[in-house]
């Protein structure tokens, strides 16, 4: 599985990579510190999953992930969010994100989230 | 084993270095930017055990710290490889320097967004510099000390706006304070309070609490009051209090008097701590008011002393003062307030007709807003007696000419009234006579003619008076009367002289005639009054008749001159004039000799003699002064009250102390009657003197004691009359004294009154500015908490993990130690999330107040488990950011209050937008306030949270409605929708839209 990381928080991307990294048969393919880059990149490599960081300088959340699934329907969209998930997710799925990470439980919550992602799209696949 | 027990070791260090780090950012924010560089400075060398540490903050000054003890010439190095324009991210060199061992690895790490606070600089000797935890702990230092720059930059906007807040309260002309703690310690006095109280610099307050710094109050009600505003919450205000203050030169109390506030200060938790003092002096205004209050006193005791009834009233004529006299000239004691227009019981016109009170001249003289001088009317008192009197009603104006109330005197001219009608009953009885009584001039012009005289001689009165005294004469009768003129000229009186006088119609009639000549008040002859008796009936009746012709000329005589002196002595213009005309008569009536008047000096009980006629000094010498224990005439009657006749001085025994005075001075026969007014008071002694021994007639002594009324009733009128002038004289000085008073004070209190409104609008305009800055302070912090620190702890967490998945194999022990730091990072996270969202919530500004709301009051409800219902439409859609923070603020403010005061299990809050209007409603099922609480919070004296939401509703024209009762309290808010919509300036569509 190919991950794109878009966040603006050089430490916090570097602390994902190598989260991701552990796992077999995933691969980070690259990174992003703000909205533009991330849809450049995206749109560029059509990774499997983007951690979409909604907290970035300049990016309207909702505006960004739209762009996103119109230039690249395939990708998974996973948001990752400093602000409490419960009053931004009906939004964002509405806009075709898949899922939410709360960034106070990334260290628990990232790895099961994103194998729960790859599950319900395998099963689709079959 | 050893590599692996000091790896643990190692590790161990580190995490507890990253979560101190990342937990006490506290530790840099408060100092100053040398400081935060030399703190950073020292932390990286310590925790990296660094060769060599540079950092480097930027803006507003360039500011270093160096720590390379073993490595000189590393900064010029690191200088030169990063010159002021660094890139921002991060970098990693190595560089070597000639008196160094070794080469060094260095990082340089931007401190701040694209390090445009600065940079830092670690060298390390180490070929591995700098591993991954390294690398963290960098990035967490340079984030941490990014935040304590920040927040040193607020605090300075802070420190800034507080002295100029302390400027304007130094400026502020009332007397302000701050004090501090339940001990009252001074924080703050502004030059006023130090002027005020007499001290001498604020060294004298600040540090020190009141009771120290002012002992003198230690007596005084204040520090009470001000433990119970400390230990209620309820501020206190206090108007035209009393002060003893040690401020004179002398170093006595002194007293003043002051309107003062206290009013509490709370910390952040919404304790008092502290009391904020604002006081204004305004003795001056209270010790003027008493000073009108003991002029008007003054003014009342001098009417009091009056011996005329005076009252006075307010603009409608009820009664506000009425005097000794006025009661005793109505017989009742009238009702302040109640009883109007007049004192007395009831009125009469001079006709008899009854004249309701509210037409008397006093009632005219206040609603025409006139004097009123010259009216007469009678008083019925309770008792039945009746009593003429003279009104003198006259208004009171303020200085705007309005009408304030009146002030009448009522002069009793009862007696004066009585002889009026005696005179003019005894005229009517010569008018009535049978016989013919006519007057002449001494030239024989007629002056008067009675009706009888009419019957008789058949002309009217108007054809006979003027004419000559010959109309009735006949030709051969001329001589006659020239005979009779040359008589009366000689002071003659002809009695019962028989001749023949022709009427109109020609005929001739016998008459009787007796002619008596007719006195001015100087004794001259100035004319004869004729008795004509028609003697032509029958002899036998002719005796009878002439005896009561003499009687009753003499009678008429009499009368008519006691008729002339009256209205002589009424018509006299001065008390001295009335005397001599007074004396003039009493002796012709009794045709005396000599005579003189003695008036009561009433303070010294003596008789002081003010007229005489007939006596030489020495006597005038001897009888200046005379008191009631004298035994001479004058004495007596002063004593006993009553007319002393003295028929011989040579046989009357009392008066044998004065016998040769008597012969001295030539009289051998003394009368003195005593002056008494109508009030029964003694006014003096009238005395008449005769060459010889005398004994007079019963008649005599009546006419006399008739004349010696009259003459007592004017002079009781002559003193009444001064006294009214005098007090005229000095109400009217009073009044225009007062009034000038008045006018300075009024002028003087409207220019106070204005300074203290624009004082409150200073004060206004400031807690407003406070309001602002206090807002814009929470949002940067609430930011920087959240975004920082959030960010930092994440990346933590994560570390975290991968240690634990690195080391875990190796020692399984750390993993639970791991894990609790884990579970500790992630309730940090949380906590400073919320804390952060409590100052300011950012979906207030990104998602507006339906979101912010229902984010609160759901968090409010897991907190504190009151039922909160928010009713309120999901599109409701965005307001001005202020406006929405207002809202935000005030349903925040409301719950906050229902939990901790009301007692209510529930609160339902209703927003509604309306065409013109945002509607807010909050309501809860406590206990309410009491009517008293309540009135004191709508009256903004209590309830700091109130005050201040009203405040801030203030500056969007929002209006702010309380109801409280035992069911519960209801708030309502308005804000005008013009107010609230969003400016154009404001409305960025991306904001509007965004979802967070």
């Amino acid at each position: 599985m190919r991950i794109l990381i878009a966040d603006d928080n050089q430490f916090v991307r570097r602390g994902i990579a190598q989260f991701v990294a552990r796992q077999e048969g995933w691969e980070v393919c690259g990174e992003a510190s703000n909205s533009a880059e991330a849809i450049a990149k995206t749109s560029e490599l059509h990774p499997d999953l983007v951690l979409l960081d909604v907290s970035m300088p300049g990016a309207n959340a909702l505006e960004t992930v739209r762009v996103l699934k119109l230039q690249s329907p395939q990708t998974k969209i996973l948001i990752v969010t400093q602000y409490d998930p419960k009053y931004m997710l009906p939004h964002l799925l509405e806009m075709g994100a898949s899922g939410c990470v709360d960034k106070a439980r990334l260290a628990i919550d990232l790895l099961p989230a994103i194998i729960a992602l790859q599950n319900t799209s395998s099963l689709r696949a079959k | 084993m050893g590599n692996d027990e000091k790896e643990i070791r190692e590790l161990r260090r580190l995490l507890r270095d990253l979560v101190a780090l990342a937990t006490t950012p506290a530790v840099w924010v408060g100092r100053d930017r040398a400081q935060v560089a030399e703190s950073v400075a020292d932390v990286l060398l310590h925790t990296l055990r660094a060769d060599a540490v540079y950092v480097c903050l930027r803006a507003p000054k360039k500011t270093e710290a160096v720590r390379s003890p073993q490595h000189p010439g590393f900064s010029d190095e690191v200088r030169r490889l990063w010159p002021e324009s660094a890139t921002s991210s991060l970098q990693v060199e190595t560089i070597t320097g000639s008196a160094w061992p070794r080469a060094l690895r260095v990082v340089m790490q931007p401190i701040g967004i694209s390090g445009d606070e600065g940079f830092m600089v670690v060298g390390c000797a180490g070929c591995d510099f700098p591993s991954e935890s390294e690398a963290l702990l960098l990035s967490v230092a340079a984030n941490q000390a990014a935040v304590a720059l920040q927040a040193g930059r607020l605090r300075m906007q802070a420190e800034l706006e507080r002295h100029r807040l302390q400027d304007l309260l130094a400026k502020a002309a009332a007397a302000i304070g701050l004090l501090s703690g339940p001990e009252h310690r001074w924080l703050y006095v502004n030059e006023n309070y130090i002027r005020v109280t007499g001290r001498n610099s604020a060294a004298d307050f600040l540090g020190k609490t009141l009771r120290e710094s002012l002992p003198e109050i230690e007596t005084q009600p204040f520090i009470e009051l001000l433990d119970g505003v400390y230990h209620t919450g309820k501020s206190y205000v206090g108007r035209e209090m009393k002060v003893k203050l040690n401020r004179a030169q002398s170093g006595q109390p002194e007293e003043g008097y002051f309107d003062f506030v206290y009013e509490p200060l709370r910390n952040a938790d919404g304790v008092v701590d502290g009391i904020f003092v604002h006081a204004v002096e305004v003795t001056d205004k209270v010790i003027a008011r008493e000073e009108v209050k003991k002029r008007e006193r003054q003014f009342r005791e001098m009417i009091d002393t009056l011996p005329a009834a005076i009252y006075t009233t307010d603009a409608g004529g009820r009664l506000t003062h009425f005097n000794p006299a006025a009661v005793e000239f109505s017989g009742r004691t009238p009702e302040l307030g109640t009883d109007q227009w007049c004192v007395s019981w009831k009125l009469f016109y001079p006709d008899g007709r009854p004249m309701p009170h509210d037409e008397c001249p006093m009632a005219v003289a206040l609603k025409e807003g006139r004097i009123i001088r010259g009216a007469e009317a009678i008083a019925e008192r309770p008792d039945g007696v009746r009593r003429w009197f003279t009104p003198y009603p006259t208004p009171i104006r303020d200085h705007h000419g309005r009408i304030i109330g009146g002030i009448n005197m009522l002069l009793d001219i009862t007696e004066r009234k009585r002889a009026e009608e005696l005179t003019g009953h005894l005229a009517a009885i010569v008018a009535s006579s049978d016989d013919a009584i006519v007057s002449k001039d001494l030239n024989g012009i007629i002056k008067s003619w009675n009706k009888s005289a009419e019957r008789i001689f058949g002309y009217t009165a108007e054809e006979a008076i003027g004419q000559h005294i010959t109309l009735i004469i006949p030709w051969e009768r001329r001589n006659e009367e020239e005979d009779i003129l040359r008589r009366l000229r000689n002071g003659e009186r002809i009695d019962h002289f028989e001749t023949v006088r022709r009427s109109k119609d020609g005929k001739f009639i016998d008459i009787s005639l007796t002619i008596s000549p007719v006195h001015d008040g100087s004794g001259k002859i100035i004319g004869a009054s004729k008795v004509a008796r028609d003697i032509t009936e029958s002899k036998r009746a002719q005796e009878a008749l002439r005896q009561s012709q003499v009687r009753l000329s003499a009678e008429a005589d009499a009368l008519v001159k006691l008729n002339e002196w009256s209205g002589r002595l009424w018509r006299s213009r001065s008390l001295k004039e009335g005397l001599d005309e007074m004396l003039g008569a009493v002796i012709e009536l009794l045709d005396a000799d000599k005579g003189n008047i003695q008036i009561l000096d009433r303070e010294h009980r003596k008789l002081t003699l003010v007229a005489q006629r007939g006596f030489d000094k020495e006597f005038r010498d001897f009888f200046r002064e005379v008191t009631a224990t004298d035994d001479s005439a004058c004495g007596r009657a002063l004593r006993t009250g009553e007319r002393i006749i003295v028929e011989d001085v040579e046989s009357d025994e009392p008066f044998s102390p004065f016998r040769h005075i008597a012969r001295q001075a030539g009289f051998r026969s003394v009368i003195s009657s005593p002056l008494i007014a109508a009030n029964g008071t003694p006014l003096g002694i009238v005395s008449v003197h005769f060459a010889a021994v005398q004994r007079r007639s019963e008649q005599d002594l009546h006419r006399l004691d008739l004349y010696i009324r009259q003459a007592a009733d004017f002079i009781g009128r002559c003193r009444i009359e001064d006294a009214l002038r005098q007090s005229e004289e000095q109400f009217r000085k009073l009044s225009e004294s007062l009034d000038v008073e008045v006018r300075a004070r009024t002028r003087e209190l409207e220019e106070r009154n204005a300074e203290v409104l624009k004082q409150s609008e200073q004060v206004r305009e400031l807690s407003w500015r406070l309001l602002l800055t206090q807002d814009e302070e929470r949002r940067h912090i609430a930011r920087e908490l959240h975004d920082s620190a959030g960010q930092t702890l994440t990346v933590l967490g994560m570390n975290l993990v991968q240690f634990v998945h690195k080391t875990g194999r190796n020692a399984p022990e750390l993993v639970t130690d791991a894990e609790t730091i884990q579970e500790m990072v992630q309730q940090l996270h949380r906590d400073i999330r919320t804390a952060s969202y409590l100052l300011h919530p950012p979906l207030l500004d990104e998602s507006g107040l339906y979101s912010a709301l229902s984010w609160y009051t759901q968090g409010l409800v897991e907190r504190s488990g009151l039922q909160v219902n928010l009713d309120m439409s999901q599109q409701f859609g965005r307001l001005a950011r202020d406006v929405e923070l207002v809202l935000f603020r005030l349903v925040q403010e409301c719950l906050t209050n229902i939990h901790r005061h009301s007692g209510s299990k529930t609160a339902s809050i209703r927003i509604a937008r309306e065409p013109t209007q945002i509607t807010v409603e909050v309501e809860d099922q406590g206990t309410g306030m009491s009517p008293e609480r309540l009135a004191e919070v709508q009256a903004g004296a209590s309830g700091v949270g109130i005050r201040g939401m009203r405040e801030r509703l203030r500056q969007f024209k929002g209006n702010l409605k309380i109801e409280s009762d035992s069911r519960g309290t209801r708030i309502f808010v308005t804000i005008p929708v013009t107010v609230a919509d969003i400016p154009a300036n404001e409305s960025n569509p991306e904001s509007v839209q965004a979802t967070i």
